[in-house]
């Protein structure tokens, strides 16, 4: 059961793919993106030296987390610029208001920032009377629809451009029917250019921030960051504690493996790096905790803060391009949030580390070397261990143990398989309902063995 | 005790302890001439590419390029634009702005990135509120990638630098990439000796 959602990521799952055909678009369109990022990666001859390059800077960065952070707040603070730490969501929430009201903001614009999804930032302004608007094309989008984002760098991946043009001709007056993305991204170019010249602050996420120099890295393609904060007179960045890199030469190693990683480009059309407010204006950094440092001190998952939030495992990931963003009910969707989410809340989010295949493909693209498949392994034990998996499963996982450590056991009731589960309707057994039956062989492995071993030594 | 030394304090006690491994330094493969390189990046990025003479043709690439932009600023010495560009103007006056002209410090070949800071930009909305945007680069001041890059740039000199590789661009309606997203609808990159 998902704390966003209230449903397992079975359920989820079963609700995407009730639509075939849309399944099947979302998986080529997602497999299409991990190709691109393939062809990126083979143009860098030393590319697994960045990634182990980019893993070590990151393990020196949990290492020495809490002076990294003390040295960024110190340089940044000595820039102009005013850092605030939140202990968790609701903190943050409340340090942004506090910096709206205080320069009396009645229309804010943001541009992508994962963590404030993750914060619910929104509708806590908006209940508190602030405007909010997303510009970020995708974003917009999904908030015109009421909805979160279904993938952290493609916010609108799910939906066909004729949903787009529908929400479109609703809420900004294009033409009923008109769903040429081109004209559609032109409409949304004037729609938004009206809120950027309007706007009293901006927010912004961090992709990366310098402990040494009190600066930090912006990455986008539309520019969106950029129009938002030059614009108006408050600039608000929310990071992440995590988001800390020693040195601004390590910039370097990430950006060439984050956009390569992400979309398949070699760089994001703007990379920005703020160190000082413009003249006369406001510069806000927040620093958020939100459950980071419990992560910290789990051995076996802290590597998960490395994550530099580029979505290659998404696009990789066999679960994903099938069941769709939404499936996982967590704002980070997908391999890597899957083993984000159970520290935030075990037994909503215990059904996400078995949303995977445990086929490793993650763990292959991930530029920073997370060991993802093996900490979804992980929190299937904890989370079996802590009796948060659902009873069917549990007592089925028992029942195979037995049978596994008895090998006469096994073999008769691998005999009986054969003949029966082909017999099984599929609603019967948990298992059947949401995957197909491979062929059953004529013979066991053994009996062929048998067979054809004869002579063979 | 405030949320500031709440949370080092529980970042201090979380901690890996032990022996972290030394971070080992990348040697990039270098592969061909930077300049084609950077040349190549450019076009693939989206943006059109220029190699002249001196500051006089490229001043006449542009006239030629942009042949219907009225409001032309330019923060170029050199180049003219249409109307002058102050420090304490207010951003949102360059909404009506066709063509910015700056002149880039530095360029990466690997991706095209140029390094554009605050100190010649005047404004730093005006890479970005501009309708078309064309940045001006002495061919000694492009490396092959951004290792380079990092080496000779000193991201903390200006309040605020960026690197921009191509125009304006979204991908997020159905995969179909769109040049024009918020920002400029073109970018041109003009290589001078």
């Amino acid at each position: 059961m998902s704390a966003d959602t209230g449903k397992s990521h079975a359920e989820g799952a079963a609700a995407f793919l009730a639509d075939r055909p849309r399944s099947k678009w979302h998986d080529d369109t997602l497999w299409f993106v991990r190709e691109k990022r393939d062809v990126a990666m083979r143009e860098v001859p030393e590319w697994e030296e960045l990634r182990n390059t980019a893993s070590a800077i990151k393990d020196d960065v949990l290492a020495n987390l809490d002076t990294y952070l003390a040295h960024f707040e110190q340089a940044a603070t000595a820039n102009g610029v005013k850092v605030l730490w939140a202990v968790d969501a609701e903190e943050h929430n409340r340090h942004v208001l506090n910096i709206l009201h205080t320069h009396r903001v009645r229309r804010l614009v943001k541009s992508k920032s994962i963590l404030t999804e993750e914060c619910h930032l929104n509708p806590f302004l908006e209940k508190n009377g602030i405007e909010v608007v997303d510009t970020d094309l995708g974003e917009r989008i999904v908030q015109f629809l009421g909805k979160p984002p279904s993938h952290i760098v493609m916010p609108a991946i799910h939906l066909k451009k004729k949903e787009i043009g529908d929400i479109f001709h609703e809420k900004i007056g294009t033409r009923a029917g008109e769903d040429d993305p081109q004209k559609l991204t032109e409409a949304a170019r004037g729609h938004l250019r009206e809120k950027f010249l309007q706007a009293d602050a901006a927010l912004t996420g961090v992709n990366f921030a310098i402990a040494e120099t009190g600066g930090f890295v912006v990455c986008t393609n539309e520019g969106n960051a950029d129009m938002g904060v030059h614009l108006a007179p408050v600039h608000i960045a929310s990071m992440g504690i995590e988001k800390i890199i020693p040195r601004a030469e390590h910039l370097a190693v990430f950006l060439r493996l984050l956009a390569r990683s992400a979309t398949g480009q070699s760089i994001t059309s703007y990379t920005s790096h703020f160190h000082r407010p413009a003249p006369g204006r406001q510069l806000y950094v927040i620093l958020v905790d939100n459950g980071r440092s419990r992560q910290l001190g789990r051995p076996d998952f802290r590597n998960s803060l490395k994550c530099i939030r580029c979505g290659a495992c998404m696009n990789t990931c066999p679960v994903y391009r099938r069941s769709g963003g939404y499936s996982y009910g967590f704002t980070v969707p997908g391999p890597i949030g899957s083993i984000l989410s159970p520290n935030l809340d075990l037994k909503a989010y215990s059904s996400l580390p078995f949303a995977s295949t445990l086929c490793g493909s993650c763990t292959d693209v991930c530029p920073v070397k997370i060991n993802i498949h093996e900490q979804l392994f992980k929190w299937r034990q904890v989370i079996s261990e802590a009796r948060e998996a659902p009873l069917s499963k549990r007592l089925m996982m028992k029942a195979a143990g037995r049978v596994f450590s008895r090998p006469g056991m096994f073999r008769f009731s691998a005999r009986v398989a054969r003949v029966f589960l082909p017999l099984l309707p599929g609603r019967i057994t948990v298992w059947g309902r949401s995957r197909d039956l491979p062929e059953i062989p004529k013979e066991t492995f053994r009996e062929w063995y048998a067979k054809n071993a004869k002579g063979q030594r | 005790m405030n949320s500031r030394e709440r949370i080092l304090k529980a970042v201090r006690s979380a901690k890996p302890t032990g022996n972290i491994a030394a971070i080992p330094a990348v040697n990039p493969v270098s592969t061909g001439d930077t300049i084609v390189r950077f040349e190549a990046s450019v076009l693939k990025n989206g943006g059109r590419y220029f190699k002249v003479s001196g500051m006089e043709q490229a001043a006449e690439v542009i006239t030629r390029e942009y042949a219907a932009a009225h409001q032309i600023i330019s923060t170029v010495p050199g180049i003219e634009g249409s109307r002058p560009l102050r420090v304490d103007d207010e951003p949102h006056t360059l909404a009506d702005v066709d063509l910015a002209i700056v002149q880039g410090e530095l360029g990466v070949a690997e991706n095209a990135a140029v390094w554009l800071d605050e100190s010649r930009l005047v404004k730093r909305a005006l890479p970005f509120i501009a309708q078309n945007l064309a940045i001006l680069i002495r061919e000694a001041d492009i490396v092959a990638t951004l290792h380079e890059a990092y080496a000779r740039i000193n991201v903390a000199e200006a309040g605020y630098g960026v690197f921009v590789s191509a125009p304006s661009k979204t991908a997020d309606i159905e995969q179909s990439l769109v040049i024009g997203a918020h920002g400029p609808r073109s970018l041109s990159v003009i290589v001078m000796p």
